[in-house]
This record gives C-alpha cells, sequence and structure tokens, in this order.
C-alpha cells in the first residue's frame, strides 16, 4: 500500500475524509437525540469538543434524562473509556513536545484516529497527530452542531426515543465485531438480572459494579479464547 | 434538569473520559499493565454497552406490556441488518426508529 505522506492540512483533511464520512452523521443523531431528551444546547456542543468520545456522550443522555447520580455518570463514562489508556500508551513517543500541544493530542485520541495514525510511519505521525486530533474533532463538533438544530427544528415524531437504544445496539454490534464474543454479553445480562432483584433505582451503576466484580474474580479465559487474546496482545504491541 | 446537575454532570463525564487519555502519564507502568486492568478494559466495554442496550429499553412489567417489548427486539433486529447493509449509523437509527412505529402498529 502507497501512503501519501504530505503533511499539509489539504492532505490531513483527505487522509481523515473516511473518519468525516462516520463521524459527521454519528455526531447528527448525537445532536439531535441530546436536544430530544432536552440536554441544553451549550452542554451538548461544548461536550463535543471537550469530551469527543461518542461512547460516552450517547451513554450521558438516557443517564441525565433520567436524573442519574453523577458518580454513575462518572463510574459508566470512565469504565467505557479505559480503552483510551492504551491508545496513549501506544501513541506517546509521537506526541508532541510542546506541553499544550501535547495536551490537545492526548486529550483528542480517539478509536478512529488512532486506528488511521497506526497505519503510517512513526516520522509522520509525530508530524501530523496535532493535526489529525484538531480535524477530526471538527468534524465531530460540527456534526454534534447540526444534529442540535435539526433536533430542535423536527417536530415530534413517535418513539423518537427509541433512537438511543438503536444507537447502542450499533455500537454493541461494532464491538462484538472485533471480539466475536457472545460471553461479555451473557454476564450483562446476569449482572442486570441480579441489580434488578434488589434495586429499582441505579440499575446500570449496581450492575455494572456487579460485572466489574465477575471480571476481576473470573480468569479471562473464560471470556476469550487463547486465539483472540494473543491476537489483541500482538495488535497492542504492534501498535495497529 | 437543574443547572446545577447539568454542571455536574458535565464535569463528570469529562473526567470520567479524560481522565483514561491522562492516565498514562501518571500512572506506573506495572499498574497499566496489570493482568485487572488487560481484563477490564477487554471485557467490560462489551458489558457496558450491553447494559445501555437493556437499560433504555422499554422492559415489560406485566403481560400487556409484552407486544411493545418483542416490537423493540424486532426493530433493533431491523437496525442491525440495515447497518450491516448500509454501513451508516444515521440511516440505522431512522430505520429503527420506523420499524418501532411499524411493529407497534402491527401488533
Amino acid at each position: 500500500m502507497s501512503l501519501d505522506l504530505d503533511t499539509s492540512w489539504k492532505n490531513i483533511v483527505k487522509i481523515t475524509l473516511p473518519i468525516f464520512m462516520g463521524y459527521f452523521p454519528a455526531g447528527i443523531a448525537y445532536g439531535m437525540l441530546a436536544a430530544n431528551a432536552g440536554l441544553p444546547i451549550w452542554f451538548t456542543i461544548i461536550a463535543s469538543f471537550t469530551v469527543f468520545s461518542g461512547t460516552s456522550q450517547y451513554a450521558v443522555i438516557p443517564l441525565m434524562a433520567s436524573g442519574a447520580s453523577v458518580l454513575s455518570i462518572f463510574l459508566s463514562t470512565f469504565m467505557m473509556s479505559l480503552r483510551f489508556i492504551f491508545y496513549t500508551l501506544n501513541m506517546k513517543a509521537v506526541f508532541p513536545e510542546n506541553k499544550w500541544k501535547k495536551f490537545v493530542t492526548t486529550a483528542y485520541l480517539t478509536d478512529e484516529n488512532f486506528a488511521l495514525l497506526s497505519t503510517y510511519p512513526e516520522e509522520f505521525r509525530k508530524k501530523v497527530i496535532l493535526k489529525v486530533g484538531v480535524t477530526v474533532v471538527s468534524y465531530w463538533t460540527l456534526g454534534g452542531i447540526v444534529g442540535v438544530f435539526l433536533g430542535n427544528m423536527i417536530p415530534l415524531i413517535p418513539h423518537l426515543d427509541f433512537a438511543l437504544p438503536c444507537l447502542f445496539a450499533l455500537l454493541v454490534y461494532e464491538q462484538y465485531k472485533q471480539q466475536k464474543q457472545w460471553k461479555p454479553m451473557a454476564l450483562a445480562t446476569v449482572a442486570f438480572l441480579i441489580a434488578k432483584q434488589f434495586a429499582d433505582n441505579s440499575l446500570l451503576l449496581i450492575s455494572i459494579v456487579i460485572a466489574m466484580v465477575f471480571v476481576i474474580a473470573l480468569p479471562q479465559n473464560l471470556f476469550f479464547s487463547a486465539k483472540v487474546k494473543s491476537k489483541a496482545r500482538a495488535i497492542e504491541e504492534g501498535g495497529e | 434538569m437543574s443547572f446545577d446537575y447539568v454542571i455536574m454532570a458535565f464535569v463528570a463525564l469529562v473526567v470520567g473520559t479524560q481522565i483514561c487519555r491522562f492516565i498514562p502519564y501518571f500512572l506506573p507502568k506495572f499498574v497499566l499493565e496489570s493482568a485487572i486492568l488487560q481484563k477490564l478494559n477487554d471485557i467490560l466495554p462489551l458489558v457496558i454497552l450491553v447494559l445501555l442496550v437493556i437499560t433504555s429499553l422499554k422492559l415489560p412489567e406485566s403481560k400487556a406490556d409484552l407486544s411493545y417489548f418483542f416490537a423493540q427486539l424486532l426493530a433493533l433486529g431491523c437496525v442491525i441488518l440495515s447497518y450491516k447493509w448500509l454501513n451508516n449509523i444515521l440511516l440505522s437509527v431512522v430505520v429503527g426508529i420506523a420499524s418501532i412505529n411499524f411493529f407497534v402498529w402491527v401488533m
């Protein structure tokens, strides 16, 4: 595969175009859902460039709409974002030396730009990592802004709130495609059923805590085959 | 939704997400490489996403709610199929909303 190693903004836009195709519509969906759930416009837009994580931002919509505790919001977004630790670890070597540039680069590392940057040589990554981060966060924020205004303009559609389970189901599907494991899904169902026996409120938080206890207590090979584990490890070590 | 709640939720959301991106600057390597953290990272995201699906559905409280519950499951099936076909989040969400309206009307 021949790679275009031009570091100009024009080329950055070109190489991030596939990310735009994913981020822009997903950002619109986020903005529309947040607007329909009654989240303030400023919150929705500012979260797009301060959080910059679709999963966390989608997850917080039903949590806030149902008045979930701040601890629930923190714990669920923290647990869903754990993968970012490994992205930063992998990309640390190519971060800019200037502390502000390093800060922005770290804050804007996501699944998609990590995957994109991983395909390029280290020297090129070093030169463009900040530009790529700023460019893709612009796509996401722009989508969110368009979504907020569309969400406020479109008349009430019956069952519009069903968009959220749809989005989460798509994220489950994406995650499942990578792992090809059904056991974490079974674990989630079991954790939810246990939580439902003794709690009516904070079901998500209690279910997460129960699932965490199971994950820590049970051996990993119960969830993943040796083949999947070794593949995951090889990807982490190779930075791809 | 009070202003104070929105601010606190915003801080929890930003900190909960961004802390993970900045942890490698502060935590020693042996902690980052610990088996427990690896295990949580491997398994928990999918667990939480499934929990989000479950908790965002209207679960049946009585027999009367069963048809709506099944309508939701069928609509989610349509969402996944459309995503496999179109590979577009926004379009699949539109398919999902159209499907739930259709199945509720039919059932």
